[in-house]
């Protein structure tokens, strides 16, 4: 079965050099059929999750 | 806590006269790459710092890179001394310059912004050709994986727009 990194790079090899440099084409194509305001939100929630995880280890 | 929406609606709600850069703007036009504080480009004048005063208070700011965390204040007297203000506030870091490397002065970054709808509210953006241009001229190892990201997503919304 084709996988959606396949598809993106059979449509564009272009994008066979990014993948080569180790960028995940598939997770900028998800985020470019967000809006700009849900793409803050999802940052925000990684690096609040990020801050959260480090306040943990700091704790013990 | 970061709180990217509250942060940007007080910046807005007192009027400051800002271009967001840096990190965030990387992420508005799709980046993945996580930045954990909002960079702007803003206007030095005392009024425009005067706004960013009023923007932020109550929320506790602080000079961020000072040992003992001063407490951000804008006076008639001190207004003219900054360049740069880096800056925590209880809704997360704000990083304030004067200009940006590789394109200029407030004004010209201004120049090269387009507004962008965020949470219901207009602000204005670094362009990603501008924004691309920005993060070459710093050449950090962080700046050059958005740079990467960055002209991939260029790649992708121009083959988007040709189908």
């Amino acid at each position: 079965m084709e996988n959606l990194e396949q598809i993106l790079i059979s449509k564009d090899p272009r994008l066979q050099k990014a993948k080569d440099f180790g960028i995940d084409i598939v997770a900028l194509y998800d985020n470019l059929k967000r809006t700009p305001t849900e793409r803050i939100r999802r940052l925000q929630i990684a690096v609040n999750t990020i801050k959260q995880m480090r306040d943990n280890r700091n704790e013990k | 806590m970061q709180d990217f929406f509250n942060l940007l609606d007080k910046l807005n709600e007192a009027d400051v006269d800002f271009v967001i850069v840096g990190g965030l703007a990387g992420a508005i036009h799709g980046c993945t790459v996580v930045t954990e504080d909002i960079d702007i480009c803003c206007s030095f004048t005392a009024e425009n710092l005067f706004k960013l005063h009023k923007a932020l208070a109550g929320l506790n700011p602080v000079h961020r890179m000072t040992p003992n965390k001063l407490k951000f204040e804008i006076t008639k007297q001190n207004c003219k001394d900054f360049k740069n203000l880096y800056i925590d506030t209880d809704l997360g870091q704000l990083d304030c310059i004067s200009s940006v490397q590789g394109i200029g002065s407030f004004d010209s970054v201004k120049a090269k912004s387009k507004p962008h709808v965020i949470n219901n509210k207009q602000y204005n953006i670094l362009q990603i050709d501008d924004l691309i241009l920005s993060k070459k001229a710093m050449n950090r190892p962080k700046d050059n994986q958005a740079v990467n990201q960055l002209e991939i997503i260029k790649q992708m919304k121009s083959k988007k727009e040709d189908s």
